[in-house]
């Protein structure tokens, strides 16, 4: 059971079209720059960025449930899993690990955590935005993947690559099912 | 000294560091600096006539020569030195490529001084490395 879970992503991997990392950094990037130059302030960035993702992850949930052919997960560390090791190497192609500290073990969250973020190539912030979460566009897209499926979560990063710290990680957290009556 | 302006000659970097036999009280720094900028036009001419981006020496004073070394996008760069031609011109090849990194931060306006860290660091360690061994 563990082989056949973990064998779809070389699979899936190929299947799926690949585009150049650099248009990619260079496109991100310009969307960032102008994001910046649009806000009054970081945290409205940060905010715009994360919609953005929000919206992306809505549809992209479909592509990756019907290229990977998983069926329902059966516990939190299938879901942190399935983030990590099928949906980052798919839409990224980032090697991403998923974990579980100590004290999140009673709520329903997760680490993950990330090395070679492609987005942020040649990237370095300038003093005054230090506070700019760059890749807020992945925090919002898992967010938003999650909210099709009927979860609403919390995805917040909590160390940076580009603000000094050696791996980048974000905290999902699932905080409860979506009723007919959310959004 | 070495300087980077654009094409309109508004500077984007500085920076100072010892010649190989004397240090420079801050006198002659500024006339380091009048030295640089006033062979700007000299720079222009040379510009006209060679197809490179190293320009070669483009002036000499007493104790020191001026290079110069232009990119492909008109950026200048200026080298004071009394360090020989090779060395110099193997520090502004590094120092472009160090560049095109800066310049591919899509997070820094071009045309903008450059006030990166690692830019700064990096061209540090150059200078270190091969214009003063």
């Amino acid at each position: 059971m563990q082989q056949q879970r973990k064998n779809p992503t070389k699979a899936v991997v190929s299947k799926i079209e690949k585009i150049n990392t650099e248009v990619l950094t260079l496109t991100y990037g310009a969307i960032v720059a102008q994001i910046v130059r649009e806000s009054e302030n970081v945290i409205d960035a940060n905010e715009q960025l994360e919609k953005m993702g929000f919206n992306i992850g809505q549809r992209l949930i479909d592509e990756f449930l019907a290229k990977t052919e998983i069926k329902v997960c059966k516990d939190k560390v299938d879901v942190a899993e399935n983030i990590a090791k099928n949906a980052f190497p798919m839409f990224l192609g980032i090697q991403a690990d998923a974990e579980i500290l100590p004290e999140q073990e009673k709520l329903f969250q997760f680490n993950i955590h990330f090395s070679d973020n492609p987005l942020n190539d040649f990237v370095e912030l300038p003093e005054n935005l230090q506070g700019l979460n760059y890749s807020n566009i992945i925090a919002g897209a898992i967010r938003g993947a999650l909210s099709t499926i009927h979860w609403i979560a919390e995805c917040r990063f909590i160390k940076d690559q580009l603000k000094g710290d050696d791996k980048t990680i974000i905290q999902v957290e699932m905080k409860r099912e979506k009723f007919k009556d959310d959004d | 000294m070495f300087l980077i302006l654009t094409q309109e000659d508004n500077p984007l970097y500085e920076k100072r560091f010892q010649l190989k036999k004397q240090t420079l009280n801050s006198q002659q720094i500024l006339n380091a600096q009048f030295a640089l900028h006033s062979s700007l036009d000299i720079f222009d001419e040379k510009l006209k006539t060679s197809k490179e981006l190293f320009l070669k020496e483009i002036e000499q004073k007493q104790d020191y020569k001026i290079y110069g070394y232009v990119t492909s996008s008109g950026l200048r760069f200026l080298v004071m030195t009394d360090q020989d031609e090779e060395k110099v011109k193997g520090f502004c090849q590094q120092a472009h490529e160090q560049l095109i990194k800066v310049l591919m931060n899509p997070l820094y306006q071009i045309g903008q001084p450059i006030v990166s860290f690692y830019f700064d660091y990096y061209i540090s360690q150059l200078i270190q490395n091969k214009l003063n061994p």
